[in-house]
């Protein structure tokens, strides 16, 4: 598993437990400060949360994979100058 | 019974306050190392980037050497029809060779200047999250704070 995988299931596995526990507190506090905390906390939390694990998904399709054909283009290369001549 | 609802609430965002903690503080260790994450990548282009220009440049200089050898084959006195059939061949595969490579590394030379933009793109998108988590953390704390400790007070006149 590369490097940019291994940080977006980390990161989607800390959001899900947040999320989770965000239930557990919803369900559990029930007055206008706790609306307050969601609006005013929680969601922001989220949302950056999500924006940053959108990052680093883009960042698998760009930068990774234009890494990956960096690497596939060095080993073709391996490959082909098998077969070179040599002056 | 309001008492037994305050103790509940405070047990609650109490347990709650930890999960949170824990979260942000995780949130942005994770991007302090995915910050590392696209370093190494910067670096690990650049290496490939050099690896794969190297090729091109070892190619370029066998070309020249094939020259210089089919230049010697047809200089040869009495003509050698297959030395130069030989050299040219050579020299031949070789110009093949540098094609391709120069055409591998000049691929490259466009990728890595994309990921080098790129890298810098996600390298301040990810600091502005680990600032945004940061003072939205700092805010969350504040909120928990007060308010348990307003329901600590509720519950202690109440007691």
């Amino acid at each position: 598993m590369d490097d940019f995988t291994r940080h977006i299931n980390e990161m989607n596995d800390c959001l899900q437990s947040f999320n989770k526990n965000n239930r557990i507190l919803s369900d559990n506090w029930k007055d206008d400060q706790a609306d307050r905390f969601t609006q005013s906390v929680l969601t922001k939390m989220t949302e950056a949360s999500q924006g940053l694990i959108q990052g680093m998904e883009n960042d698998k399709n760009g930068i990774g994979a234009m890494i990956k054909q960096m690497e596939d283009m060095e080993k073709e290369l391996k490959h082909l100058e098998a077969g070179w001549p040599t002056p | 019974m309001g008492e037994d609802i305050n103790v509940r609430s405070i047990k609650l965002l109490e347990s709650y306050h930890k999960t949170f903690t824990g979260f942000s503080s995780t949130v942005q260790h994770k991007i302090n190392s995915y910050l590392a994450v696209l370093e190494n990548s910067a670096e690990h282009a650049k290496q490939l980037k050099y690896r794969i220009h190297s090729f091109a440049e070892r190619r370029k200089s066998y070309l020249n050497k094939a020259k210089v050898k089919m230049a010697a084959a047809a200089a040869e006195q009495p003509i050698n029809p297959i030395h130069i059939a030989v050299a040219m061949k050579r020299l031949e595969g070789c110009k093949e060779a540098y094609k391709t490579a120069k055409q591998y590394d000049e691929q490259c030379d466009e990728m890595i200047k994309k990921i080098r933009i790129l890298i810098e793109q996600s390298k301040q998108q990810s600091i502005k999250y680990r600032t945004e988590i940061s003072l939205t953390a700092e805010s969350g704390n504040t909120f928990l704070n007060s308010y348990i400790s307003k329901l600590q007070s509720y519950s202690g006149q109440n007691g």
